[in-house]
Formats: structure tokens, sequence, C-alpha cells
């Protein structure tokens, strides 16, 4: 991955470089031509249009194969949801009722059970309880709550 | 809306001919984006201004394709552009892209200077 992002890195600090040089050739020409490098930078600049676009819709060319099946795997399921409307309509509804049942029962389970009991150190918290004499073990019996 | 649509149609027309353009210019030699506009547009008899928009996307294209490959080399004037050369595969592609140009031309040729019939001008 590092090494990726150092290739595109350098790919576009090479593309940059590539205009950087079509802009001094440019301005150079017509300065030989007598403008002044001040007047000549504008026009050139002016002539060239919008650097940052140029160079976008240039890296766009370089591509990414995969990126661009991904793409096209993406618009074609958007394709064929749109042309079978009632089976998307279907099957939009089943995500929606299940992701919906499953945040009703997780929010519950959640609020129940998972969460810290709304006290300052709910780990100190113990549970009192009494026992019987003739177990063998104290009367009065602490141990850690299992909430936490 | 307007606009958009008829910088579509831009580069759609662009699309099919720049490539061909880019490439016919390559074989008179190696040359950097700046010095192809110049080429285009001089031997075009000042017709052909390619765009810096569509230009650098076609070469960067174009070399992904292999159909050209880039060095950066000094010019004349001592300063430092990245070339591009054509390869052998761009030669075979800028004769497939030529003759399916003149067959377009024939095609629209035959078309536009077919006289209406029963009308002896």
């Amino acid at each position: 991955m590092k090494f990726l992002r150092r290739l595109f890195t350098s790919r576009k600090w090479e593309l940059s470089e590539e205009i950087e040089a079509h802009l001094r050739m440019a301005v150079q020409d017509r300065v030989d031509r007598g403008e002044s490098p001040q007047a000549a930078r504008q026009a050139v600049l002016r002539e060239f249009g919008n650097v940052m676009l140029v160079k976008d819709v240039t890296r766009e060319q370089w591509g990414w194969p995969r990126l661009g099946r991904l793409r096209q795997d993406v618009s074609y399921a958007f394709r064929q949801l749109r042309r079978y409307p009632g089976f998307a309509a279907i099957a939009i509804l089943m995500l929606a009722l299940g992701i919906g049942a499953n945040t009703a029962v997780f929010s519950v389970f959640n609020q129940v059970l998972l969460r810290s009991l709304p006290v300052q150190n709910p780990n100190q918290l113990v549970v009192l309880s009494e026992k019987s004499a003739t177990e063998a073990s104290p009367i009065n019996m602490s141990r850690h709550c299992l909430c936490r | 809306m307007a606009r958009a649509s008829q910088y579509q149609n831009r580069i759609e027309l662009l699309q099919g001919t720049l490539d061909m353009l880019l490439l016919q210019a390559l074989r008179w030699g190696p040359q950097h984006g700046y010095g192809l506009v110049q080429a285009l547009r001089l031997h075009s008899g000042e017709a052909l201004q390619v765009e810096t928009g569509s230009l650098y996307p076609a070469l960067h294209r174009l070399e992904r394709q292999g159909w050209v490959r880039s060095a950066w080399k000094q010019t004349e004037s001592k300063q430092r552009a990245k070339f591009y050369h054509i390869t052998a595969a761009g030669k075979r592609q800028l004769a497939s892209d030529l003759s399916r140009w003149q067959r377009t031309v024939e095609a629209i040729g035959s078309i536009m200077h077919r006289e209406p019939e029963g009308e002896e001008a």
C-alpha cells in the first residue's frame, strides 16, 4: 500500500512537472516574440485553462482497472434494479426490515445487558446477600457485580 | 446544461481523431506535449488548436495502451521536458485508425456528394 502510494505521488509529481514544463516553454516562446514575462505567463495560463482540472482528467486516464471494474459492476447492479422495480422494492424492504429489527433488538439488549450502570465506578459495585449458616461460607458475602 | 452538452460533443468529436492525430504527429519524431500542440497547429494551417485538457489525457491514455512511450529529455533550449515517442504497436494502431478514418470520410463523402434524384443540376 505504501509502495502504491509512493508510486502514485511520484506520478502525480511527474505530471505536475510535465505541465509546468509545458507552461515554461509556452511562456518562453511568447517572451521570444517580445512579450513581457509577466504578460506572457498570464496569457499562457489563460490559454492553458484550468490546470487542476487538466491534471484531474489526465490522472483519470491512468485508470485503476480493478476499481473501474468495480464501478462497472455497481452501475450494472443499479441498472438491473431499475429494470425490475418490484424485485428492487422487495429486496429493499427486506433489508430495511432486517436491519430495523436487528437494530431494535440490539438496542434493547445493549441497554439492558451490556451498558454499565449509570453510577460513578460500576466495577466497584458489590452485591450483599445472606446465606444460611449451615453452609461453609461467611454470612455476609460480597462479590463483584458481574455488570461492567 | 447547454454548456455541458457542448463540451461533451467536443470531446466525442475529438475522441476518435485526436489519438490518430497525435500518433501521426509522433511519427515525425519524438515530441513533448507543447511541441505536439504547436506541430498540429502549424501543419493544419492554424486550423487545429488542440486543447491541453484533451491533449494530456490523450497522451497518458496512449501511453497506457502501449502505443507511445515517454522519457525526460532536454529540449533545444535546454529545458527538461517529457518527450513521447511512438512504439511499434502505436504504428499498427495508427494504420488501423487511418484506414477507419478513410472509410468514414468516403462514406460521408458519398452521401454528401449525391445529387437529388430526378434533378439534373
